[in-house]
């Protein structure tokens, strides 16, 4: 083992891991042989993904490898770190110097050595300044001089699903503010799989405008069903009105997840039906520092509002974590739902997609001396109210959110 | 005395939960001491108080500190006629809700006790405060020792009051506290400098710190700093950074059971490095995933005062890592590329509002990849030999705002 050459060149992650494994026992031996071998990053299928956008003479380019897209790259698995490489192509048509803020990608970004110092071990002393190298001829530049391009990398933290970001880049003091959202093949959000067309016939959709709004939401059912339709679930907290894109980007800005349908993280959400099915999509947030999350589960609603989809969910914070991923009897929900929805405002508001809130009635009001509880034991106490968030596809000051003098928090 | 001081806590608790049980139904829950610092914008009032980690054990009985979670008692009036939200997000994004904070208490257990529940639930901070309301409560955030930061949001339709808190909490032996600032220089040994007489003194500066003796260079000296201490010390606390604690026996250990153990100490002490003949006046981090990715700077306040504000040189890298050596036992690998490190902190201060201007100058002398400089642990670094300059400033500025100040340097005219 310890002459021979380890070689790099499958797709497999489990292959690689392995890989990875025996690289430390033979650190461990003192004889790392392994060489780094970089492919091209030219011709990559993910490059051919990119997206453009265009503001005055700056041409943004971004395109995120997958996981095997990395491996076949690098010859290490990246994501399993929990890191996530994002391409960029600069264009700079004007006549002046731009500077590309790495910091508006990901404020915590990875720095191109500190990458490289991780996966060093593993390779042939000899090959260790090809790694440095290669990750410092690749990391995106800061600066692109007038009519010239710059390409690279920026090593941002994993997420799952489609990656939305921003890219801000500065022209002496005038800001161009980018905002992208990458779709990541081999992962199909819950959502995805929804025929919308075919949820509700032309007459069952309800079509109005803001007056209409508040007496509709207070008369929406309190809560989920369980799938029989029978018992009552949890409590329906949260309408969301806008444009699909403006949910969807609310929902990415705030640094929500995305699910795919069958994943066992929302074995508790797929229990909660609305009009006879389990939600149309499932988004969890979890804490910076831990796993605990909060759960957003979303169901279009037979409604337009000034021609804008009206989506009604529930949200609530698991406060268990990964433990019930594995262990459903483990999950354990915040009995403050209500804590839960006023986060998701906050979290639209300080994100700058909230054009406007207001507090609706709907569900019965229990007290934390006495919650109720669902169909599945899980207890909840609430003051009984909506939160009905009016979402914006184009960014809004924290200051020009209008809210809605519907109702008050009744129960303070 | 520890042992008679518990005695007293636990008589205590029960006493002060009784109180706040009392409350219940109250809008108004008290302050944990009465170190109160008081804020008003137009038509909101701010009043804000942190417990310590034994007042704490005071009021809620328990420990919370060691779960990682700290209380702010906050109290807000609405002298103005309409609605305001305060939203707890500006004062930590990642708050912990109260129930959770209950349920982390109890250990996860998954049968919530539903009384201690209900006395952190009747503790909690509104949200809503009604024209010519009173309102306080707790919100419960992730622990900031020595000095806690943060701001107090509150909106009305299409109105924003920001008030920001900076909160000292006892407890930390923070190194800064022991500098005397108005001793440092002589009045002779000041000197006020224009733009050129700026560029000229920090080009004449030397590289790099140096080892106590004097006859080693260290790292690099990449950054420039114009500030009052004060705006200068709110710029970092505003952007993340946390203080550091001075050597001590105590903190040394915490470090490294963080180093080995993984788990996470903000304030772990940092090396002297010396400029002027001393040890850094004050050194600052930046906490990330675990203790071995963090990014370190000292600061040393020099005799040059700028437009009579002083200016600051000093030093900034990024750890990636932990090397073994034989000085100090565990050391942190730096990154090499400095220069990546110096931008980061840049745009980390200019995303926190706090830059009004910035340049570059000479004075480190360039290194490139293959001959690169060494620090006083081993550890090579390489750099375009830039030094930069920002200026800092104790309002807000957008970063559209942020003049651009040419020293006569710009990392793309020096060939990396």
């Amino acid at each position: 083992m310890c002459g021979g050459e380890t070689k790099i060149a499958t797709v497999n992650r489990h292959d690689v891991r392995a890989a990875a494994l025996i690289g430390v026992l033979l650190v461990l031996s003192a004889c790392a042989t392994q060489s780094f071998v970089a492919a091209p990053v030219g011709p990559s299928d993910f490059i051919q993904r990119g997206i453009s956008q265009t503001d005055q003479s700056v041409i943004v380019t971004v395109a995120v490898p997958t996981a095997e897209e990395v491996i076949e790259l690098l010859g290490v698995d990246l994501y399993a770190d929990g890191i996530q490489p994002v391409w960029l192509h600069v264009e700079n048509r004007s006549d002046a110097l731009v500077r590309v803020a790495h910091f508006s990608i990901d404020n915590d970004y990875f720095a191109p050595l500190e990458v490289a110092w991780i996966y060093r071990k593993r390779f042939s002393k000899s090959s260790r300044d090809t790694l440095d190298r290669w990750f410092i001829n690749n990391a995106m530049p800061r600066h692109v001089p007038a009519g010239e391009s710059r390409t690279g990398f920026v090593f941002t933290h994993a997420t799952e699903g489609t990656k939305g970001m921003n890219v801000d880049v500065y022209a002496g003091t005038h800001a161009m503010s980018f905002t992208f959202f990458v779709p990541l093949p081999g992962f199909k959000p819950d959502y995805m799989n929804v025929d919308f067309e075919g949820l509700y016939s032309d007459d069952e959709v309800f079509e109005g405008d803001l007056d209409d709004l508040r007496n509709r939401v207070a008369n929406m059912p309190c809560c989920t069903t369980s799938e029989s339709g029978e018992e009552s679930g949890d409590p329906l907290n949260v309408v969301i009105v806008g444009t699909p894109a403006a949910v969807r980007g609310a929902l990415l800005r705030g640094g929500w997840q995305e699910t795919e349908t069958d994943s066992p993280l929302t074995r508790v959400a797929r229990m909660h039906y609305y009009k006879g099915r389990s939600p149309d999509g499932t988004f969890h947030k979890s804490r910076p520092d831990g796993r605990e999350r909060k759960e957003l589960r979303l169901w279009l609603a037979p409604m337009l509002i000034d021609s804008e989809t009206v989506w009604v969910g529930h949200i609530s914070y698991d406060m268990s974590g990964a433990l019930s991923n594995s262990d459903l009897s483990a999950y354990q929900i915040d009995p403050d739902v209500d804590d839960a929805r006023m986060f998701l405002l906050q979290n639209f508001w300080y994100n700058q997609s909230l054009r406007s809130h207001g507090m609706a009635a709907g569900v019965p009001a229990v007290t934390v001396d006495a919650p109720r509880t669902n169909f599945r034991g899980d207890e909840y106490f609430t003051d009984g109210l909506r939160a009905v968030l009016l979402v914006s596809e184009e960014p809004v000051g924290m200051d020009e959110t209008r809210i809605l003098l519907w109702e008050r928090d009744l129960a303070e | 005395m520890p042992a008679a001081l518990l005695l007293c806590v636990c008589l205590c608790c029960d006493e002060i939960l009784a109180q706040s049980r009392d409350l219940l139904g109250d809008r108004d829950v008290p302050p944990p001491n009465e170190r109160f610092h008081v804020e008003t914008e137009r038509e909101v009032r701010v009043t804000t108080a942190v417990p310590t980690a034994l007042e704490t054990i005071q009021i809620f009985g328990v420990g919370l500190y060691t779960k990682n979670i700290q209380p702010v008692w906050v109290q807000i009036e609405n002298l103005g006629d309409e609605t305001l939200w305060f939203l707890p997000t500006g004062v930590d994004e990642a708050y912990f809700t109260p129930i959770e904070t209950s349920y982390r208490q109890q250990n996860r257990i998954p049968i919530l006790d539903w009384a201690l529940n209900r006395d952190y639930y009747a503790m909690r901070m509104s949200m809503h405060i009604e024209p010519g309301d009173l309102r306080s409560g707790y919100i419960f955030t992730r622990v900031d020792q020595g000095t806690k930061s943060f701001n107090v949001d509150v909106f009305g339709d299409e109105e924003y009051f920001r008030v920001s808190f900076f909160v000292p909490v006892p407890g930390l032996k923070l190194d800064h506290y022991k500098v005397e600032w108005e001793d440092l220089y002589t009045a002779e040994e000041i000197r006020d400098v224009d733009v050129d007489g700026l560029i000229a003194d920090l080009e004449a500066l030397p590289c790099c710190v140096t080892n106590k003796k004097g006859k080693k260079f260290g790292d690099p000296l990449n950054l420039v700093i114009v500030g009052e201490l004060k705006d200068v010390y709110y710029a970092f606390m505003r952007a993340g950074w946390d203080e550091t604690e001075t050597i001590y026996g105590a903190s040394l250990w915490k470090t490294m059971r963080s180093a080995i153990g993984g788990s996470e100490y903000r304030y772990s002490p940092v090396s002297a490095l010396y400029v002027y003949g001393r040890s850094q006046d004050t050194a600052l981090q930046k906490a990330r995933g675990d203790i071995n990715q963090r990014n370190h700077l000292r600061l040393w306040m020099t005799p040059m005062r700028y437009e009579g504000v002083p200016v600051w040189i000093g030093q900034i890298s990024r750890d990636i890592g932990v090397r073994l050596t034989w000085k100090t036992i565990t050391t942190h690998k730096i990154d090499p590329q400095v220069d990546e490190s110096r931008e980061f902190l840049l745009e980390d201060l200019v995303y926190a509002q706090s830059v009004s201007a910035l340049g570059y100058v000479a004075g480190v002398g360039a290194a490139s990849f293959d001959e690169p400089r060494g620090n006083l642990t081993g550890d090579p670094y390489f750099t375009d030999g830039l030094r930069i300059v920002i200026f800092v400033s104790a309002e807000p500025v957008a970063v559209d705002e942020i003049k651009l100040i040419d020293m006569g340097q710009h990392p793309l005219r020096v060939r990396q």
